[in-house]
């Protein structure tokens, strides 16, 4: 079971080295060891959860080769909506066919991450609702590391494989020159949008703290942000777009940097350095997602089931 | 381990004799319908309101939602508009009845639980909780449509219709195309309840043969948000591949009662529409009613 740390933690302590013991040190000296440190050991007790999912889902190699491959064929159906547009349009928006798969296979990919590695957290309402979460808030590991490993979907893994392969060939049908900027642009929008994505996931599954019966409502804002980031902004108006971009963040996944890829001016008219502001706009989304998830376990009440 | 035999045998039985002396009810459409319906009006009407009652508990939920279906409702309408703007006729709509598709195809969504899920038989077996559902002195497949029914309603009310105002304030909803549209598309909401419960509910019984239903589950979330029309218009699907997305049991959750209100050029017309209906939820509740009886039989409750 990948709700329940003990046996893995158990199982793993000869060769590798997690030590979810530091989370127990007493106060004083986890300050010492500073935010750091902290991050270091959740992130440890995290991979070590996640390799304990993979290992107890690997029990039944057919199954999880079944279920991955059923999840990576779902999503072509994303990439269907975009073929059937183009089927009747030449270019949407002003954006060609290989542009709009560029912005679709590098916000899909980022979100694919995200939805990986911490989608399980809008089962947060499930584990309140059925009174499993008082025992998280008792074990000496973080709360958003154990939701979003309780309820680890391994096969979630495949579903990056089908942007991944778009992102690819997109990136060769395109007509620009792939120097080192633009391929390092390329990676680092896919990491800091797959952050802000995985943000924007913590941060409406907080909400489950207050209404544990709000998961579809959760995973419909989450949706939402990943269709929102496919299209090219200007599909949705001028108003909409800059609220899209600048209010919500989810023009910096990646909408803003493949402007400066595609070598097109902003139609939005946005200072040129925005582009490039990602990396800061994920921190600071991480930080808003990390307060916005601690006023939710500090609101939390017991369903008394 | 304990074999739960007799009782879910008992409540099979119950299941197929029907409510107290009547014939068994017969596994066509009308027939299973008024045996099933009529005379447990009471009970229906007591486990829908229960299951109202239970969606509107967490206002804050419901808050969250409303949120959530306005912006997917603007979202769409906005790409609704690019796409028709630049191709106007397509599919025989023109943008004003493109985004009126949208909008009204968004409370279908909502109303009909088109994103998936929403009856809980997985996590009741998952639970063992389910060893409850059988001990209802009211039939097993009976008592998930009942709540569904009460549970659409609340959406309707509590989502579509919120989501529905700010569509039509944002971009304009077209009144259904004639008075016999408007009949149609309200005889087609009910048929279109019935295929989008019968649908996941086929889902969800999976949970009796399948231990991790989250594929299965995430999978038809995603068919069925694609071939219900709720995506993009079925009548844009190019095409061997849109005949057959036509064709399939999905389009009869949205896509069939948005043709009927807006009556697109080249259309079939209403009362062939609402014969495809008919005939899919009658295979859908049959196929319903099957599967329920094969799973009670099978299942076996862990411990206790």
């Amino acid at each position: 079971m990948p709700s329940d740390p003990a046996p893995g933690l158990a199982g793993r302590r000869p060769d590798a080295t997690p030590r979810p013991s530091a989370a127990r040190r007493p106060d004083a000296i986890r300050r010492l060891a500073g935010l750091r440190g902290l991050l270091a050991a959740e992130w440890r007790v995290y991979r070590l959860l996640v390799r304990v999912a993979f290992r107890e889902a690997a029990q039944y190699r057919m199954s999880l080769a079944l279920r991955s491959l059923t999840e990576a064929v779902a999503t072509v159906l994303d990439l269907a909506t975009i073929g059937i547009l183009f089927a009747h349009l030449p270019a949407l928006a002003g954006f060609s066919l290989a542009e709009v798969a560029f912005l679709y296979g590098t916000s899909a990919l980022a979100f694919a991450v995200a939805e990986a590695f911490v989608g399980p957290v809008d089962r947060l309402g499930w584990h309140i609702r059925d009174g499993r979460f008082d025992v998280v808030l008792i074990r000496p590991v973080s709360v958003v590391v154990q939701t979003a490993t309780m309820a680890f979907a391994p096969q979630r893994v495949a579903r990056v494989a089908q942007p991944a392969l778009v992102v690819v060939i997109s990136a060769v049908a395109l007509p620009v020159h792939w120097g080192p900027d633009r391929i390092a642009l390329a990676g680092g929008m896919v990491v800091c949008g797959a952050l802000i994505a995985a943000s924007a996931f913590v941060a409406t599954a907080a909400v489950l703290f207050v209404a544990p019966d709000a998961t579809v409502a959760v995973s419909a804002s989450t949706q939402g942000s990943a269709l929102a980031a496919r299209y090219p902004m200007t599909v949705y108006g001028h108003h909409l777009a800059l609220l899209l971009t600048i209010v919500l963040p989810i023009g910096f996944v990646s909408w803003l940097p493949a402007l400066y890829i595609l070598g097109r001016p902003d139609p939005l008219g946005l200072p040129t350095f925005l582009r490039f502001a990602s990396p800061a706009v994920a921190l600071l989304t991480a930080g808003a997602a990390a307060l916005a998830w601690r006023a939710g376990v500090r609101r939390y009440r017991g369903t008394g089931s | 381990m304990r074999e739960q035999g007799p009782t879910a045998r008992a409540t099979v039985g119950g299941t197929r004799r029907g409510p107290v002396g009547l014939p068994p009810p017969r596994l066509s459409r009308g027939g299973y319908v008024t045996a099933a319906v009529l005379p447990g009006a009471r009970a229906w009407w007591a486990v829908a309101a229960a299951s109202a009652r239970a969606q509107v508990t967490y206002r804050a939920t419901v808050a969250a939602s409303v949120l959530s279906n306005v912006t997917l409702t603007v979202l769409r309408g906005y790409l609704a508009l690019a796409v028709w703007t630049a191709r106007p006729g397509l599919a025989g709509y023109d943008p004003a009845r493109a985004v009126t598709f949208v909008v009204l195809g968004q409370a279908l969504t909502t109303t009909f639980a088109v994103f998936g899920g929403m009856i809980d038989v997985p996590w009741r077996v998952e639970s063992g909780a389910i060893v409850v559902d059988l001990a209802r002195p009211f039939g097993f497949l009976r008592w998930w449509l009942a709540r569904e029914i009460g549970r659409a309603a609340v959406f309707a009310v509590s989502r579509a219709v919120p989501a529905g105002l700010v569509g039509a304030a944002l971009f304009g909803v077209r009144p259904p195309g004639s008075a016999g549209a408007a009949l149609g598309f309200a005889v087609s909401l009910p048929l279109a309840l019935l295929a989008g419960f019968g649908i996941r509910y086929l889902v969800a019984l999976t949970a009796f043969w399948i231990t991790d239903v989250r594929g299965a589950l995430a999978v038809s979330s995603l068919a069925l948000m694609f071939f219900s029309g709720a995506v993009l218009p079925l009548t844009i699907f190019p095409g061997t591949f849109g005949a057959v997305a036509r064709l399939l049991p999905f389009a009869a959750v949205v896509q069939v009662p948005m043709d009927i209100y807006l009556r697109p050029r080249g259309g079939a017309g209403i009362g062939t529409q609402l014969a495809f209906q008919a005939a899919w939820v009658a295979v859908l509740l049959a196929a319903s009613h099957l599967a329920t009886s094969r799973a009670l039989r099978r299942l076996v409750v862990q411990g206790g």
